[in-house]
């Protein structure tokens, strides 16, 4: 049976970065970082008022990491699992198509932020602060991925789906075999702008306080956005450098062990 | 249910085409285990026939009597760029729910017949034209069929190329004797290859020539060349 399910590990149609080239890059935009805000943070923070003194230790910002990731994660778990079958309704047929298109492309084009105090409101009603976090994360990411969907699905050649026919592939097995495979780069891109999207998004989803009435600090979600945000505020220079660092090499770090490999995996799955 | 292809006056039209009619009054009758090859240029309707033998397409009117077993090889190849060749292969007998061992077998026994079992862990990419078509015909062979379609198979591929897969699709057809309907814009092809060939022009088809030149033709025969001139006559 090796020989129907045999797959070799030669890649040879994409270019992929080392791992000292993104580290040298990582290092150098924290540099940067470091050179070109500090001194311009030193002069603004005596300006800012004092809200939480305490310091921010190493275990603290590591926490401030994994929190944020999980936020960012489980709000990209429910954008593609609704993103897939949204797609694939819109492309089922012409007539779908024509209303549900101009539909979403309405609504995708409204900011997320517009609707957010209504988000916050609710959850915080609720007492699910993580809630608010996530669910404006998910909408910032959903419609990166089901657009970018919808694209690859109409890229799918003729012949394609006529030997899909012929070959008697329907249903969930037609999904399975065929049309994820075929929309997988563009599942990748997708999800690529969905999590630059996120990250965008971030500063204020966990920011919640500005959105409670007669909110504080304590009331936001701690994460590096709500770090970054409060250490600016309170002039806590330290703080907002090691928080923007953190976020850089996580995104540096995720954009080589997952992205780039992605990508070029998604090489293997493009029609010529 | 018969071995035979047999169109009762056929007709498909698509509404929102310029010309309604892809395929008008179609009538024909391809035999069990004939070579059949339809010519006409680009446009004519010949490659909507083929998918309404297929099932692709549904007659606007008239009756289709098909067989079951129905296979087809594309022109672009049609190949899943994900798998391996095998898989490739393996991909319609999978979908018909043959076991392992059987898949195993029979893609075995389709990639040996189109010289291609040393490239079966290879991927479609890694191939040359005329190899990725050999793919096609051998993944369209192996769910075994009655009837096996091949819509211009070859109208991408080098001459020398495309001389060596007219050879290999002959050898294949007298050794499997399944009934072969093929497709092309070519008339030396298809006086090359086909017991008859079908003329179709504006969705009808003109006329049919039998061609009972011994195998194999030569394309500088007197007889040949009095053949293509008949197709062409009826093209014209």
């Amino acid at each position: 049976m090796n020989v129907v399910r045999h797959y070799h590990h030669s890649f040879h149609y994409s270019y992929e970065t080392s791992l000292k080239k993104h580290f040298f890059v990582i290092g150098l935009a924290a540099l940067g970082i470091i050179v070109l805000l500090l001194p311009a943070l030193h002069f603004i923070a005596p300006t800012r008022i004092l809200i939480s003194p305490n310091d921010l230790s190493s275990a603290r910002l590591i926490e401030a990491c994994f929190a944020t990731v999980y936020r960012l994660t489980i709000a990209y778990i429910f954008a593609i699992v609704l993103a897939i079958p949204l797609a694939l309704v819109i492309t089922k047929s012409p007539k779908f198509e024509r209303i549900l298109l101009p539909t979403f492309d309405i609504i995708q084009s409204i900011p997320v932020l517009a609707f957010f105090p209504v988000i916050v409101l609710v959850f915080v009603k609720v007492n699910f602060f993580d809630g608010a976090a996530i669910f404006v994360l998910f909408m910032a990411m959903l419609w990166n991925i089901v657009f970018s969907m919808v694209g690859g699905l109409k890229t799918i050649p003729q012949d394609i789906e006529a030997a899909a026919f012929v070959f008697k592939s329907k249903g969930l097995r037609k999904l399975a075999k065929i049309t994820l495979p075929a929309v997988f780069p563009y599942l990748v891109t997708g999800s690529l702008l969905a999590w630059a999207q996120g990250w965008n998004i971030l500063i204020v989803a966990e920011v919640l306080h500005n959105y409670i009435p007669n909110g504080n600090s304590s009331q936001d979600l701690y994460g590096l956005g709500s770090l970054l945000v409060n250490a600016s505020y309170q002039g806590k220079n330290l703080v907002f450098i090691s928080s923007l660092v953190a976020m850089i090499i996580i995104i540096g770090l995720m954009n080589f062990f997952i992205w780039q490999k992605l990508l070029h995996l998604a090489e293997r799955y493009k029609f010529d | 249910m018969t071995d035979r292809i047999i169109f009762d006056d056929v007709s498909k039209s698509y509404p929102s085409a310029a010309n309604k009619w892809a395929v008008k009054d179609f009538s024909l009758e391809v035999k069990k285990e004939e070579f059949f090859c339809l010519v006409g240029p680009s446009g004519c309707g010949k490659s909507t026939v083929l998918k309404l033998i297929v099932g692709l397409e549904k007659p606007t009117s008239g009756k289709i009597e098909r067989a079951e077993a129905i296979s087809m090889v594309f022109q672009s190849g049609a190949l899943l760029p994900w798998l391996t060749v095998a898989a490739n292969v393996a991909f319609g007998l999978e979908m018909i729910g043959k076991d392992e061992h059987e898949v195993h077998d029979l893609c075995n026994k389709y990639l040996q017949m189109v010289n291609l079992l040393h490239f079966s862990s290879k991927y479609p990419r890694e191939l040359s034209g005329g190899q990725r078509q050999r793919v096609g015909i051998a993944r369209a062979l192996a769910v075994e069929p009655k009837v096996l379609l091949l819509d211009e198979p070859f109208s991408a591929l080098d001459p020398i190329t495309t001389e060596e897969l007219h050879k290999d699709l002959l050898a294949i057809w007298k050794e499997t004797k399944i009934t072969i309907i093929m497709v092309s814009h070519l008339l030396e092809e298809a006086v090359l290859l086909a017991d008859r060939v079908g003329v179709m022009a504006n969705g009808s088809l003109k006329g049919i020539v039998e061609i009972t030149l011994k195998r194999p033709r030569k394309d500088t025969d007197a007889d040949f060349i009095q053949r293509v001139k008949k197709l062409k006559n009826l093209l014209s």
